[in-house]
């Protein structure tokens, strides 16, 4: 069952993380209760749970606090939204003259995603025991739009996401008047993916089969270096090859690990740069220096960057150029595409616990 | 001569200085990715005596403890909370299927376990852990500055502390709730007046500040705002002219016996701050302890502390409500019927459903929240990737690598 990932938890109130991402794509399928999905909805479905309880026309003394990771920008959007649509359905704010309901708005968060909470409390009830009444509307949460950075400028798009671990994904060109293809690299599987219309869906899967031991720390590697029909893929110990246009094809067989060159660092960023946890070159040079991607140095329970460096003409020494592409959780994997500029990136996004694959587009901006 | 050639050693003795400390910098930098290998030593302070799912813990404590284990030890947990697996060697059915299996097992005194090479999640980074039991809060505190041990459980009142003798600290989401219950029949938890002015006169924010020194926070309702987004709703503040002004009203003297278990320190302290909070509002509350979970007849109420199994709101409260349902009278008229409002929580009970069922109990004053607690942990400087769990999660043992020191 291919699924959006859940909304989560907030453990700080701090605004959400810079992921600098544009949603390439749907998501996939989705489960049929699903909340709705932006906040214009969300925004007239609580309006007009308010005017079942407060009965316009009526003045209201309208109050909008912000208990969530949302900026105060977003906030005071929804806020305004939500007047526009009070004053739609006739109520008007009281300003000066004395209220007939008090509607305290209230932008919160939970681990099942945003919550837009009203209470309303009638004038005539003031003085009653009578409390406020309450409506609220679930939003589930989505992703936020790239900001562009100097230097070389990065854009991480999210491809996919998925609970599962991802090892390497890969989008291979699509054939003249073919739909997009997706291949994921799991832990014990090759799974195929197009996308005829909106959505991704699964075409075929291939079975690797499992090594002794099953590493905990697993990694892979997808190379489509020599076309569809004659791709790879590779578990520590393991190659799979075969026509990857026709999944039936693959074979696997357990190779030494000494053979695997993938396994090993780019052999064109060189060692001593130490740039942090992977480092990749992207077939780019800006102003006729190579451009190196790097994920930091930090372990595998923190959010993660994507940061791009110009080598200087020795190769020796790299320069940290622009604002790095932020994620939600540490990168686990992190290879060049073969095209200029470009990069893939599996991310195990901590807050919602998916593994998500994000491509890497970097460009020079000056 | 002998001048110039002092000067030059020194300088030599310098560079040959500044370079190791960039090559352990380097080395340090670039153990970015996880080792296999060692061996996690871990400190407990309950006595777990079996491992068989069939033998009731003794204490709440020794439940915890053993459930803890038992996640290392099975592949998953069921949706009843059990634990399940293929069938392996000692614990129950099942046992060994997991990250790790039993090599060595004391009852009540030590325990080792070494990884599952078969283990579907991967095999543990560690080869073995080795858990001893039975170790007080302050052996464990010291043997973790001493370099003996690897991880422990702080309670959560002495993280604060702990921290600041610089101890690595690491705490969870407030996910564990301490609450009053009010049990059903006794005659002064029978009394509505009486459950709401005990519940307005408890200052909650001064048992975080003083008594948990501020590794927690109030609780005004069943969830916590990070899982519901509605606990904003439910006010946690004291009232204490409210609480005078009602327990007034009562005829006679007001009288509570709140029970709360002997072993547990915090539930004492907490007890006797509700007991002293009551007393400005004229309500008398006696703590009484309470010996292997048996509550005597002349109890009013006791303290529970209740543990999120989920971080879903709704999870979280249907696992609430069936705990506490054989202490809250169902046929009470002015109860919430809590097999009906389970039944309101059914899979996919939407935020507003939730807040109802949730209103409903705290506004009957039968459960009194009182404070929301972390779970604390210490760590060794050698522990990587530690990732605090979240609600409903066991310790990330197998996920966790040490950091080897160099030779």
């Amino acid at each position: 069952m291919l699924v959006a990932p859940n909304a989560l938890s907030a453990h700080t109130r701090a605004p959400q993380g810079q992921v600098s991402l544009r949603l390439a794509s749907a998501k996939g399928r989705q489960a049929p209760s699903a909340p709705p999905a932006d906040w214009d909805a969300a925004v007239r479905e609580l309006a007009g749970r308010i005017a079942a309880i407060a009965a316009p026309p009526a003045r209201i003394d309208l109050t909008v606090n912000n208990l969530s990771s949302l900026g105060p920008d977003e906030a005071a959007a929804i806020g305004e939204q939500l007047q526009t649509e009070l004053t739609k359905r006739r109520f008007r704010l009281s300003g000066a003259q004395p209220a007939d309901a008090s509607v305290t708005v209230t932008l919160s968060e939970g681990s099942d995603g945003y919550l837009l909470v009203a209470q309303v409390k009638r004038a005539a009830n003031e003085k009653s025991d009578e409390g406020a009444q309450v409506a609220m509307v679930t939003v589930s949460k989505a992703a936020k739009k790239a900001q562009p950075s100097g230097g070389v400028s990065l854009e991480a798009t999210r491809v996919w996401d998925q609970p599962g671990l991802i090892l390497d994904f890969a989008l291979p060109p699509p054939a003249a008047g073919q739909a997009p293809k997706l291949i994921v690299l799991e832990r014990g599987r090759l799974v195929f993916y197009s996308r005829p219309q909106d959505q991704w869906q699964l075409d075929d899967s291939a079975i690797i089969p499992p090594a002794r031991p099953w590493l905990r720390q697993a990694r892979g590697h997808i190379d489509l270096s020599q076309g569809l029909t004659q791709g790879a893929a590779a578990t520590p110990g393991i190659d799979c090859k075969g026509d990857f246009t026709n999944p039936q094809t693959i074979h696997c067989g357990f190779v030494s690990q000494d053979a695997q060159a993938w396994l090993q660092p780019d052999p064109a960023v060189p060692a001593s740069l130490d740039l942090g946890g992977d480092a990749v070159s992207v077939g780019l040079a800006c102003d006729g220096r190579p451009v190196v991607l790097a994920s930091g140095k930090a372990d595998w329970t923190q959010p993660d960057f994507v940061q791009a460096y110009e080598m200087d003409a020795s190769g020796h020494a790299a320069t940290l150029v622009g604002s790095p592409a932020q994620f939600a959780g540490p990168v686990t994997s992190l290879w060049a595409t073969g095209a200029s500029g470009g990069a893939r990136a599996a991310v195990h996004n901590l807050k919602t616990g998916n593994y998500e694959a994000y491509a890497i587009a970097a460009s020079c901006s000056h | 001569m002998l001048r110039v050639k002092t000067r030059a050693l020194a300088l030599g003795s310098l560079c040959a200085l500044m370079l190791a400390f960039v090559a352990c910098v380097a080395r340090v930098e670039a153990s970015r990715r996880p080792k296999y290998g060692g061996t996690l030593r871990v400190e407990i302070g309950a006595r777990v005596a079996s491992l068989d799912p069939a033998v009731a813990p003794a204490t709440p404590e020794e439940a915890a403890a053993k459930d803890e284990i038992e996640s290392l030890l099975y592949d998953h947990r069921n949706a009843d909370g059990t634990f399940g697996g293929g069938t392996s060697a000692a614990g129950g059915a099942g046992a060994g299927s997991g990250a790790f299996r039993i090599e060595e097992w004391e009852p009540g005194r030590h325990l080792t376990l070494v990884a599952n090479e078969d283990s579907s999640g991967g095999r543990p980074f560690v080869d073995s852990v080795d858990i001893e039991m039975g170790r007080g809060p302050k052996d464990r505190l010291l043997d973790l500055e001493l370099g003996k041990t690897d991880f422990i459980e702080i309670p959560p009142e002495q993280a604060r502390y702990a921290a600041e003798q610089g101890i690595r600290v690491s705490t969870s989401q407030p996910d564990e709730l301490v609450a009053v219950v009010f049990l059903a029949g006794r005659p002064a938890a029978e009394d509505a007046r009486l459950r709401e002015a005990l519940a307005q006169a408890i200052d909650r924010t001064a048992m975080v500040n003083f008594i948990l020194q501020k590794e927690g926070e109030p609780a005004g309702g069943l969830l916590p705002q990070w899982s519901s987004g509605t606990a904003f709703l439910f006010s946690a503040a004291a009232a204490p002219a409210a609480a005078k002004e009602i327990a007034g009203q009562i005829g006679g003297s007001s009288r509570i016996v709140l029970g709360y278990d002997a072993s547990d320190s915090l539930e004492e302290s907490l007890a006797e701050r509700i007991a002293v909070d009551a007393r400005e509002a004229g309500i008398h509350v006696s703590p009484e302890t309470l010996v292997g979970g048996r509550v005597p007849a002349n109890c009013d109420a006791r303290l529970v502390r209740l543990r999120m199994p989920s971080p879903r709101p709704r999870a979280a409260l249907a696992s609430f409500l069936a705990t506490l349902a054989p202490e809250i009278d169902v046929t009470v008229a002015d109860a919430p019927a809590t097999a009906g409002e389970t039944e309101k929580l059914a899979e996919g009970a939407s935020a507003e459903r939730i807040y109802e069922v949730e209103r409903g109990i705290v506004n009957s004053y039968r459960v009194v929240p009182l404070v929301w607690l972390p779970e604390a942990y210490g760590l060794s400087a050698r522990v990587r990737d530690w990732k605090a769990p979240a609600a409903g999660e066991g310790w990330p043992l197998a996920d966790v690598w040490l950091e080897q020191e160099s030779q």
